[in-house]
């Protein structure tokens, strides 16, 4: 007896896009998340005392817009900023600096510290414009399968003709592999401005600046950018939620899946912890690929090498987070109005210094930062006349030399409070609350094996086959069995992506 | 009126290599080198009397075995003596030496990880699989992606079947050796640090990369692509110095009639109605010639040699941006004995290959991260040779000549490129401190020693910035890309001027292949116009 058409394990943003887009089509939905909410690294997060963070990540600004029309997210209360959200670089000794996303906005800001610099953002911004409209469709459909025949290739070919034909091919090749520092320093000069830029390219991964291939990674975010979620994560999984209720799909949370049932050489439903099972015609598994084929797969339904290929997925985690609850407002120095989103990264080289001590198990004792300061937005976050401050500390190992003991513990949270202190006056006074998820909580609250945030490091080879060469397409070795999460080609942050294409392919073979 | 087909600036091995080929094919070609003695970087100097040393480049790494044959280099003296081992000490007194023995080989990794030795095998049979499709992107010009051209498509299309009949298993390998960090690949196949460091350690030679930054595995390949020419690996000494590699080619290239004027260094290449026509030599001297191909470095050989003027914006843009980043340097010891190793003693097998001082990952990677931010490494990796031991032409009787080839030395000092002299020394000393841990006697064996840093290498070998490649070997500076987009077949936008030396495709090593390539493109197009 069935008890689903589909099951989805796991209920993050690409769990609830799959199981919905199924559900839209017809398909009996059922959904199982092991935390008590949905919503994985986008839910909401309480801390301290009346203390709440709109989402483990902070970044909605690379959401497919494919998803939210084929969803009718809207309808279902998303909304999004018109543009990408300016961020501040702060000084300790000067006004740092507020990056616009528009050009025209920025050009001031720039100018203060580089006027050459603010006249080439203009450049640089149109470089990606011109990119976008190529680039952006290859990141958002399934991607071609190399070993098929020359009429598949052909048709990737004529997919990617925009890309293909331009005139600066060859320019635009030699950027992928590049590193950031070098990409970057060919455009500007100025320190707080490529190091802003920098960080996102680099942030969560076990890269530096100075790492090759990175900067594919910051040409697939720009050419993906766009306005942030209203609400944050949240705001996104709210939609999503909605959408999903609508639709019809039946979600269970608290429930944990402990296997993938295989009968007759076909994924057949899943192995609750509770020692129940549930029946369907297929599963889909919007979980980490690494765990799910490693772990959750019964020996023997897999070749060894699929195994094995899964097993050498690189998931070094090097992200930490710290939520500050703090009495009063916020603000950095030298600035007089509230900034919500900031990049405290003072320069190209301090990032890859802050990089340097993960290759060793350790963590940088001067940390890069990605603060986000939800209550300015959403003052309702906090208790009345509070705040908060949600910060992805950059860079500390998962797998820290002697374990992440309480000792080491405190001195991470100790070197975040004190980098943050330089640039927003007398915070440590004020904080009241305080949570640190070392990368190792991190692994363990939200499943991620090696910790790493994406379900798989973004290095070029893990880019173009995610994530392994069995598994590249969504589809599984196994019959029934199909993979949605951001471990899936085009992999990472909160797009959507990859949920969505995971259901596509579903309803092409169902 | 020019009296010579071709000029070629810069008497190093690839320049040789294009006078060899041009020459042969009945071409009237003149080879101009700055310095007293033939070879570039691949040179033999008797840097102390009686002690001959390969100075810059010294052990033969990729010639490839087709220019060997072509321009009959046996005949003209070239011996190449393979190292036949390749020998790791570590701190704990424990110590690796894998040599063309598999069984003896595998037997020593064992000692390390018995699991380790038995993936050995499968690990290299993968790579010399990669390495026969890869020996089609070496033997050929580059490939041009997005040209429509006819011939173009068809060599595009070869080099697509080529990948279509490695199969899904090797086609993903092989984008991962492109992409990969040397240790990355490595952590897939092997887990004791103390076979993956010394192994590793080949990714990073020559360039401004540590084994864990990506794109360093690629290089892992070099060392299979000797497997299939036929010897044990491709390393390997030339009897006499490596500048007996320059010196056979050159011999070669005399035999088919080219000239070679040492000790004329050129000043400028001559433009006439918009195209090369010849050079002034720093004496003024004008030669006139149909073609001028510079075997210099891109930098030197576009900023430098040339009127900008010459060139559009663009193409200078490229070229300035072109990344020639010295990370290098090297020691040459002349020795009074030969020194021994605390952890194995003696001048058995292992003395005879490549040494490395590359005990673990972390070592490597720490090295690296001093260079980054402009210190030479405190504790660097070391590959060291001692020809002498093989070739006794080298050094006086009973005595020895040590080479050491020292990562990281970052041409760019914090101190700036130019305060290296007053560095030379410390460094000088580091070395010797870093390698006499392992080898006690050392600091007493030396009668003399040279020191060169990335700084001396700019400024007596003309290598840019010191870089031993003529440009860094990352995958944007290569095939296609290499120096410049557009520009990878040794053609220049100024017509007449060609580029034949390591910063042309396939790039750095002493491997002839840009060299001989470039002569037989510029034959090829020659071929209508008689």
């Amino acid at each position: 007896m069935r008890d689903a058409d589909t099951i989805v394990i796991g209920g993050g943003h690409s769990g609830l896009t799959a199981a919905a887009r199924l559900a839209q089509a017809g398909q009996r939905v059922l959904l199982f998340e092991c935390r008590p909410d949905v919503g994985g690294r986008a839910a909401t997060l309480s801390f301290g005392d009346g203390f709440r963070v709109p989402g483990l990540l902070h970044d909605t600004q690379h959401l497919f817009d494919g998803a939210v029309r084929q969803l009718r997210l809207d309808r279902a209360g998303l909304h999004r900023d018109e543009a990408p959200a300016a961020w501040l670089n702060p000084q300790t000794t000067g006004p740092g600096l507020l990056l616009h996303h528009e050009a025209g906005q920025a050009h001031a800001e720039i100018a203060a510290h580089s006027a050459r610099d603010a006249d080439r953002y203009a450049d640089y911004r149109q470089h990606f414009d011109r990119l976008r409209p190529e680039v952006a469709p290859l990141l958002r459909r399934v991607p071609p399968d190399p070993s098929a025949g020359v009429l598949e290739l052909l048709r990737a070919g004529w997919g990617a003709r925009g890309l293909l034909l331009r005139r600066d091919l060859l320019d635009i090749l030699r950027t992928l592999p590049m590193c950031v520092a070098d990409w970057l320093n060919e455009w500007f000069e100025g320190d707080l401005l490529k190091a802003g830029l920098a960080l996102p390219a680099v942030a969560g991964e076990f890269t530096g600046p100075w790492s090759p291939g990175t900067n594919a990674l910051l040409v697939v975010q720009n050419c993906t950018v766009a306005g942030a979620v209203r609400g944050g994560p949240a705001g996104l999984i709210k939609a999503l939620l909605a959408t999903c209720r609508e639709y019809g799909v039946t979600i269970r949370t608290g429930t944990e899946v402990t296997a993938v049932v295989v009968e007759g050489g076909a994924a057949r439903g899943v192995q609750l912890a509770d020692g129940s099972r549930c029946n369907a015609e297929r599963v889909v598994a919007a979980i980490s690929p690494k765990d799910l084929l490693t772990r959750l797969v019964p020996a023997g339904a897999f070749r060894p090498q699929v195994v094995e290929r899964a097993r050498q997925i690189r998931t070094r985690g090097t992200t930490a987070k710290l939520h500050l609850g703090v009495r009063g407002e916020v603000r950095f120095a030298h600035r007089d109005a509230a900034v919500s989103r900031a990049r405290i990264a003072p320069s190209i080289d301090a990032i890859e210094r802050a990089f340097d001590p993960v290759k060793y198990r350790r963590f940088a004792d001067r940390p890069v930062l990605d603060v986000w300061i939800p209550t300015v937005e959403e003052p309702g976050l906090a208790p009345a006349g509070h705040s908060v401050v949600s910060v992805l500390v950059h860079y500390a190992s998962a797998d820290l030399a002697g374990g992440w003991t309480a000792a080491q513990r405190q001195g991470l949270a100790t070197v975040v409070r004190d980098t943050l202190g330089r640039y927003i006056p007398d915070l440590a006074s004020r904080i009241v609350s305080e949570q640190l998820l070392t990368p190792a909580d991190l692994a363990a609250e939200f499943r991620l094996p090696g910790g790493h945030l994406g379900h798989g490091e973004l290095g070029l080879d893990q880019m173009l086959v995610r994530p392994t060469l069995d598994c590249a397409r969504y589809a599984t070795p196994l019959a029934g069995l199909t993979l949605a999460s951001s471990g899936c080609f085009p992999g990472g942050g909160l797009t959507c992506a990859s949920g969505l294409l995971a259901a596509e392919r579903v309803l092409e073979t169902a | 009126m020019s009296q010579y087909d071709a000029i070629i600036i810069g008497g190093g091995h690839n320049g040789l290599t294009c006078a060899a080929y041009l020459a042969r094919a009945g071409r009237k070609v003149l080879v101009l080198e700055r310095r007293h003695v033939l070879g570039g970087a691949a040179v033999s100097e008797e840097v102390f009397p009686g002690f001959t040393f390969s100075v810059c480049s010294y052990v033969v790494s990729l010639l490839r075995p087709h220019i060997i044959r072509e321009l009959d280099l046996a005949r003209h003296g070239l011996q190449i003596i393979p190292l036949e081992s390749s020998f790791v000490p570590y701190p704990d007194g424990r110590s690796l030496n894998r040599s063309a023995d598999p069984q003896e080989t595998r037997r020593e990794i064992a000692g390390f990880s018995a699991r380790d030795a038995e993936r050995l095998d499968e690990f290299r049979v993968a790579l010399t699989r990669m390495s026969h499709f890869v020996k089609n992107v070496i033997d050929n010009p580059a490939a041009a992606p997005g040209s429509l051209r006819p011939a173009e498509l068809w060599q595009q299309l070869r080099l697509g079947k080529a990948l279509k009949e490695l199969g899904p298993d090797l086609q993903h390998l092989h984008m991962q050796l492109l992409t990969m960090s040397a240790v990355d690949f490595l952590d897939m196949w092997f887990e004791s640090d103390q076979l993956k460091a010394p192994m590793a350690v080949s990714g990073i030679i020559g360039t401004y990369l540590g084994v864990r930054s990506p794109g360093t595995a690629y290089v892992l390949l070099h060392h299979y692509m000797g497997e299939i020419d036929g010897a044990f690996r491709s390393w390997g000494f030339a009897r006499g110095g490596t500048g007996q590699v320059s010196n056979a080619i050159a011999g070669a290239a005399r035999r088919y009639g080219a000239e070679i004027r040492t000790e004329a260094p050129v000043a400028e290449v001559l433009v006439r109605d918009g195209q090369a026509a010849g050079v002034v030599l720093a004496s003024g001297e004008e030669i006139l010639a149909r073609n001028v191909v510079s075997n210099l470095d891109p930098h030197q050989t576009f900023l430098k040699m040339v009127d900008p003027r010459h060139f559009d914006g663009d193409f200078l843009g490229q070229i300035r941006r072109y990344k020639l980043r010295g990370s290098s340097g090297k020691v040459n010891l002349a020795l009074d004995r030969l020194p021994e190793f605390a952890c194995r003693p003696g001048d058995g097998p292992h003395m005879r290959g490549d040494i490395a001082i590359a005990p673990s990952i972390d070592y490597l990677e720490k090295a690296y991260d001093e260079a980054k931010y402009g210190q030479y490494s405190s504790r660097p990796y070391l590959n060291v040779v001692i020809p002498s031991l093989v070739d006794p032409s080298v050094a006086p009787p009973g005595k020895h000549v040590m080479s050491i080839f020292v990562q990281y030395a970052p041409y760019q000092h914090a101190d700036g490129p130019a305060a290296w002299p007053e560095h030379r020394e410390a460094f000088g000393d580091t070395v010797i401190d870093t390698l006499g841990e392992y080898m006690p006697t050392l600091k007493d064996d030396i009668l003399h020693r040279q020191v060169l840093t990335p700084w001396d290498l700019e400024q007596q070998f003309g290598l840019t910035e010191g870089n031993i490649f003529h440009g860094e070997l990352s995958l944007e500076q290569l095939a296609f890309l290499r120096p410049a987009a557009g520009w990878a077949r040794y053609r220049t936008p100024l017509r007449r001027l060609w580029l034949c030396g390591s910063g042309a495709h396939p790039g750095g090593g002493i491997m002839g292949a840009p060299g001989e390539l470039c002569a037989k493109t510029m034959l090829k197009g020659s071929q209508g116009r008689g």
